[in-house]
């Protein structure tokens, strides 16, 4: 059986996989030597250096929605506040239990989905994000 | 009922990375993907910014380090922009179903750069993950032929 990778979302969704593997990766390694403080501040000007680029794609003009804009603005507030709570649990409790309850957001975003966007699964759909869940739950043990 | 500390903040966690993860969705039928990277960049730096400054500014210059945590932020936002192309075509439950498995790749990556050893959860976790993978990838073909 063949598998053909014919549609763009899937590349990109396989990308996404594949660099957000190195960024939860990374800071392993990065964290042996820096703060978890001095990581989140690094992690910061790293994701501006890499917007650099496109903001010269873009000629430095952006658009200026302003929902977007909020949007955004309230995902990267979240974002920070999930991270730091994320520290401050893994310095209160034991790892292994904190990594699987927090591995299990998906759940939220699929509940999400489901709610505001009235997103739908088929069998075959559902029974893929219950094994992808699961697997999320043996790799966090 | 005895709630441990650690909980509270772990289900804070665990709340806000899901609505983080969906709230993208709405603002990218307003902003196209390049544009919401270069506002999220800016923001969540402003945001690291005055909480790192909120604390002390405790941060080393080691030059490794610098270099390790700039790396994380460029494969997180490398990521995020791959993330918002993907879930600006296509439904949240295929993209997250895909996306959500990248601790596979930093087992893989652990195991093969750390010698970290594989214990049989891990093993059976990966397998899982590359079975849904493959189902997610049918489940859309099966659904484009339709």
């Amino acid at each position: 059986m063949i598998i053909k990778l014919n549609n763009s979302w899937l590349l990109f969704s396989l990308g996404t996989l594949l660099f957000w593997g190195g960024w939860s990766f990374l800071p392993k390694i990065a964290l042996q030597i820096l703060s978890p403080d001095g990581l989140l501040f690094y992690e910061a000007v790293g994701g501006l250096l890499a917007s650099l680029p496109v903001l010269f794609f873009l000629n430095g003009k952006l658009e200026k929605d302003r929902k977007g804009i909020i949007i955004t603005a309230c995902t990267s507030s979240l974002n920070i506040v999930a991270i730091l709570a994320y520290f401050y649990a893994l310095r209160l409790g034991p790892v292994a239990t904190i990594v699987t309850m927090t591995a299990m957001y998906p759940v939220i975003t699929l509940a999400l989905a489901r709610i505001f966007l009235r997103e739908r699964m088929n069998r075959l759909q559902l029974l893929a994000t219950t094994m992808a869940l699961a697997a999320i739950v043996l790799l966090a043990g | 009922m005895v709630i441990a500390a650690w909980s509270p903040p772990a289900m804070l966690a665990l709340l806000l990375w899901g609505v983080s993860t969906f709230l993208p969705k709405v603002a990218v039928r307003t902003l196209s993907p390049f544009h919401m990277v270069v506002y999220s960049s800016g923001f969540f730096l402003c945001g690291a910014t005055a909480v790192v400054v909120s604390r002390g500014f405790h941060v080393s210059f080691d030059p490794k380090g610098v270099l390790l945590g700039i790396s994380v932020g460029i494969l997180g936002t490398i990521g995020q922009t791959l993330y918002l192309f993907a879930i600006r075509h296509a439904k949240m439950t295929g993209v997250t179903a895909v996306s959500a498995l990248y601790p596979v790749v930093a087992t893989v990556l652990a195991f093969f750069i750390l010698d970290e050893g594989l214990t049989w959860r891990q093993t059976a976790g990966i397998i899982l993950g590359i079975c849904a993978l493959v189902l997610t990838t049918m489940a859309n073909d099966h659904k484009t032929k339709q």
